[in-house]
């Protein structure tokens, strides 16, 4: 009878973490990506990687502990638990206002002072890419802009993220219905090819975006990035503590031009924990230039 | 036939109509009893939702009741597992789950939970340009509180008002006497027999708890034009009387504490988010985004995104418009009892919150419960079993009040 399994139900289905396990885990993980998790947060995390456990056969925390720092298999169980605590959810064309800032100020500005200077060249880092909603987008607002005159420039949009499986689903650029849902019908006529699994995007987009694993907090990793003209990252630092966030702040100073523009998420702010951008309002949004 | 999200299918359940994917082309056809390998293949390919039928009716119950147990538990995976108060809660949201999925209620699919799909949009304000002192500031500048509100704080407060003088001040206005003598006519206040004015009430009530709820009625009115498409304001005033009822519920339980007090406290206690939409709805949008992205509950999410929580606007604001202190310390501690002058009110509206916001799981509720701690609830000496029939009090009495204040 129900009333009778009801009464049983328990909620518990994971080992227990006791605080040091906590401790240990989480700040493991800040050294390697900077995300900063507070100890009220310690059941949700218990829960989310309960079932990881039992993937891997281990009957506590310390095991897991063990299993990614010791493993052979580390670096990929440690790629594994970003995934899990780590929120990668993007649609084409979210933040229209702030992609409006883009198409219809900041591109048309920087092409037109390119051109002047001769240098048909334009680099864009998309930070935090995720499963690649964004890099195309900005692809997609590219060709619009651009049209056929395209093919004169040389254009990089460099993708990153700390997801190697959110980047496999960027590279194989398929996308279904719902990650087209804020997408204009005429634009997706136009940049994507109806396949039997969804839509995959057009290549002449595709061929733009080059996905690389990387760390935003970690200048080792940046310096690969290319001098941009552009860098967007939205809505990733706002889980970095603020010494974290000032790190990769100083990477992105690093890493664009003195002309160039980041775009961050819209209730991201970063006046409080560094003076090297200054905010610029624009109409529809927020952007910020080198001081 | 039971129309049910992908990612909610049991192993076993069987397709009662065709699966096509994007192309027409039939994916899994009707009658395919499912395994673990057609439900990925249903999630992968993008597939939202599907038909599908059980055949026996014990079976049914069956998988209902695992359906009903997997999806409580993700509005639970914020909160301590081993906690005898979360614990009797999860139990009796299951339950109401469970019963409603019999009745066909359709739950909530994944993506929607988690708002994969909402545009997220800029704000008049950004983080770290306006603290909450300047937003109630603001607030304060827009508009005035109503004049009945200040006539009523000053005879509350002269503490010698008689039962002709509050029903003098009340009675000028005429929608809030109304509002008044419906609500204490309705079955929460259980009064002996039918009142028909307002001076009968304040005999059968009390001066000083009359007084109270009509303080709180007539603020509910000062919140009466905020724009809804962006936040919906019957779910916000559904959740705050749903506390009102279980403040005031609980409140008679529980020894010295006063339950027309507790029932005003529920009623405002989220007016710091109200504050907060008006002045910020953008950035409001994006808290409820994070909280549901990251299964964490709002105040945490205000937290991490604003830097401050709607109850430290609400202190501000009811600081501003004078709301006897006890109210204001209660409102002020409903996430944090700990800090409170009035501890007992505090955790009894914190019991009554994360009860509301586990009743709304059952009704389509998108935030996980916040929870609490076991020795703030044992402070109420409230026996956990008399959760259960807390819960159908107030599920009783919600939807008729509803109709009453609005
Ligand atoms: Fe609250
Ligand atoms: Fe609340």
């Amino acid at each position: 009878m129900p009333e009778l399994s009801i009464g049983k139900l328990t909620l518990r289905k994971t080992p227990k973490m006791s605080i040091n396990e906590f401790k240990e885990l989480t700040a493991f993980i800040h050294d390697k990506t900077g995300i900063a998790i507070p100890v009220r947060r310690k059941y949700l995390i218990e829960n989310k990687l309960g079932n990881r456990l039992k993937e891997l056969h281990l009957s506590s925390y310390a095991d897991y502990i063990k299993y990614l720092k010791f493993s052979p298999k580390k670096e990929s169980e440690f790629k594994k638990l970003c995934e899990l605590i780590t929120v990668n959810e993007t649609s084409f064309f979210r933040d229209i206002k702030q992609l409006t800032v883009f198409k219809n100020i900041i591109l048309p500005e920087i092409i037109k002072k390119r051109e002047k200077q001769g240098n048909k060249e334009l680099k864009i880092w998309s930070a935090g890419c995720s499963t690649g909603e964004e890099p195309y987008t900005l692809g997609i607002i590219l060709h619009e802009v651009l049209k056929v005159s395209i093919i004169g420039w040389r254009i990089q949009i460099y993708a990153t993220d700390i997801s190697p499986a959110v980047l496999i689903r960027a590279r194989r650029g398929i996308y279904n219905q719902y990650s087209l849902r804020t997408t204009p019908d005429h634009i997706i006529e136009k940049y994507f090819i109806k396949q039997p699994d969804g839509y995959k995007i057009h290549p002449k987009v595709q061929k733009l975006v080059n996905f690389q694993l990387l760390n935003i907090t970690d200048p080792k990793h940046t310096k690969k990035v290319p001098n941009s003209d552009i860098i967007f990252c939205r809505n990733v630092i706002i889980y970095f503590d603020d010494e974290v966030k000032r790190r990769v702040i100083n990477n992105f100073y690093d890493k664009l031009k003195d002309d160039g523009y980041l775009f961050l998420g819209y209730s991201e702010s970063i006046h409080r924990i560094s003076k090297l951008f200054k905010s610029q309002i624009k109409p529809g949004g927020i952007v910020y230039i080198k001081n | 036939m039971k129309k049910m999200c992908s990612e909610y299918i049991i192993p076993g359940m069987m397709l009662a109509k065709d699966v096509t994917g994007l192309d027409g082309s039939v994916l899994l056809e009707k009658g395919k009893v499912l395994d673990d390998k057609d439900i990925k293949l249903l999630i992968d390919a993008g597939i939202d939702y599907v038909y599908v039928t059980i055949k026996e009716k014990e079976e049914e119950e069956r998988f209902l009741l695992n359906i009903a147990e997997d999806y409580v538990s993700k509005f639970f995976m914020y909160v301590n597992p081993d906690s005898k108060f979360v614990s009797e809660l999860f139990k009796i949201v299951v339950e109401l789950v469970f019963d409603g999925l019999k009745k066909g209620l359709e739950l909530p699919c994944e993506d929607i939970l988690r708002a994969k799909h909402v545009e997220r949009m800029k704000d008049l304000f950004f983080k770290d340009m306006g603290g909450p002192e300047d937003i109630v500031k603001h607030e304060l500048s827009l508009a005035s509180f109503p004049d009945v509100y200040f006539r009523l704080k000053k005879l509350l407060d002269s503490g010698s008002a008689s039962a002709k003088d509050i029903a003098e001040v009340v009675s000028s206005d005429v929608a809030l006497a109304t509002k008044l003598l419906k609500l204490v006519n309705s079955p929460l206040f259980a009064l002996a027999k039918k009142v028909t004015s307002i001076e009968q009430a304040v005999a059968l009530v009390g001066e000083e708890e009359l007084t109270e709820v009509a303080l709180g009625l007539s603020a509910i009115r000062y919140f009466k034009d905020i724009p809804s498409e962006l936040m919906d304001m019957k779910t916000f005033w559904k959740h705050s009387l749903s506390c009102g009822i279980f403040s005031k519920i609980i409140a008679s339980y529980v020894k010295d504490v006063n339950e027309e007090t507790m029932f005003t406290a529920g009623l405002l206690h989220d007016v710091g988010k109200l504050i907060l939409f008006k002045n910020m709805p953008y950035s409001t949008v994006e808290t409820l985004i994070f909280a549901r992205e990251n299964m964490v509950p709002m105040v945490e999410a205000e937290e991490i995104v604003l830097g401050f929580t709607h109850t430290d606007l609400s202190n501000l604001i009811m600081e501003s418009w004078e709301f006897p202190d006890e109210i204001r310390d209660i409102v002020t501690h409903h996430h944090s009892p700990r800090g409170a002058n009035f501890k007992k009110g505090a955790i009894i509206l914190q019991v009554a919150d994360n009860l509301a916001n586990a009743i709304e799981v059952s009704r389509g509720g998108k935030y996980v419960v916040p929870g609490m701690n076991d020795e703030d609830f044992d402070e109420l000496n409230l026996p956990i079993n008399a959760l259960r029939p807390i819960v159908e009090k107030h599920n009783q009495l919600l939807d008729t009040i509803l109709a009453t204040i609005l």
